[in-house]
């Protein structure tokens, strides 16, 4: 698996073979990227402007991958931050928090056409939203990805112990409000 | 007694407590974990195409900056050459003029003894020369 990997990476830093490669890429990671990403910026359009985003940052960058993670990890990061940079910048344009952009978001999903979730999803999701940043990532990525502690934890650059306590604490609250 | 109060008979699974902490915070059966979100039809099949055109633009666009980059480059640094070149004749042509000024200067004087020198001057460079050689 490691040396089919390292085979992959070489051929994607080949001027030669990067063409074939990147479009190989594309192919694999493209679905599973985009809903990472569109489940923490909410929005179809948003979340198609940071997948294209992710890929030119992994097309320029393939370089300086380490392999001291797996190729997926390295994306999933560059999708994570590209997705929470985004946030950052629409929240500062319109004088926002970025909690309360994303509860904005949040807030218009029924009238989101491409949203399709009954009134129970809506509401896990405006909950969601709520959440502070770090929790509602971990949330999404245990809860809804099911990604183990291990690998969140390579993605976030967190330790496992403080990712659980993150989990922790939005299940609580998750729960604590449909309680309600 | 004692020596059995420390000691724990009973054994559980391996990872058992790693999949119970699992067990306590899944929330399946309060809430569907069904993705509720949707995209437009066949749009995983353009956004490939779509990734692939920026990346390529992207390349032509880095492409051209650097050509960009080159010409302006060059362009600078032939005006600057130019440049360098005719601040330098300026400063060449008086070098000229001056060298040879001194060299028919040299040439007539040579056979002129200091009576015949003093007669060339006018009054007052004669008084400048005598005041420059009393004055240390």
């Amino acid at each position: 698996m490691h040396k089919q990997q390292s085979l992959f990476i070489e051929a994607l830093r080949n001027p030669l073979t990067k063409e074939e490669a990147f479009k190989k890429l594309v192919s694999e990671y493209k679905e599973r990227l985009y809903w990472h990403i569109r489940k923490l910026v909410l929005d179809h359009d948003d979340a198609h402007d940071v997948v294209q985003n992710t890929f030119i940052k992994i097309h320029l960058n393939i370089h300086k991958f380490r392999e001291n993670s797996s190729l997926y990890t390295w994306m999933y990061r560059i999708a994570t931050n590209e997705s929470l940079n985004f946030i950052n910048s629409k929240s500062a344009k319109m004088g926002l928090q970025n909690q309360e952009w994303i509860e904005a978001k949040a807030d218009g999903l029924m009238a989101d056409s491409y949203f399709d979730g009954d009134r129970a999803a809506l509401k896990l999701q405006k909950m969601v939203a709520r959440l502070p940043e770090k929790q509602r990532i971990v949330f999404n990525m245990k809860y809804f990805d099911n990604m183990t502690y291990d690998a969140i934890s390579e993605v976030l650059d967190t330790s496992v112990g403080a990712l659980k306590a993150s989990y922790h604490h939005a299940v609580k609250k998750i729960k604590t409000e449909l309680d309600e | 007694m004692n020596e059995f109060k420390n000691d724990n008979p009973f054994k559980i699974p391996e990872g058992y407590f790693e999949k119970l902490e699992e067990q306590l915070c899944n929330t399946e059966d309060t809430v569907s974990k069904l993705n509720p979100f949707s995209t437009p039809i066949d749009y995983f099949e353009k956004l490939e195409g779509a990734i692939l055109e920026t990346t390529a633009s992207e390349k032509v666009f880095k492409f051209n900056t650097r050509k960009i980059f080159i010409t302006l480059t060059s362009t600078a640094a032939a005006v600057l050459l130019v440049l360098g070149i005719f601040q330098q004749f300026p400063s060449q042509e008086p070098d000229q003029e001056q060298a040879l000024n001194e060299f028919i200067e040299n040439y007539y004087l040579e056979d002129f003894d200091s009576y015949e020198m003093l007669s060339m001057m006018e009054d007052n460079e004669i008084e400048l020369n005598l005041d420059q050689i009393t004055n240390p």
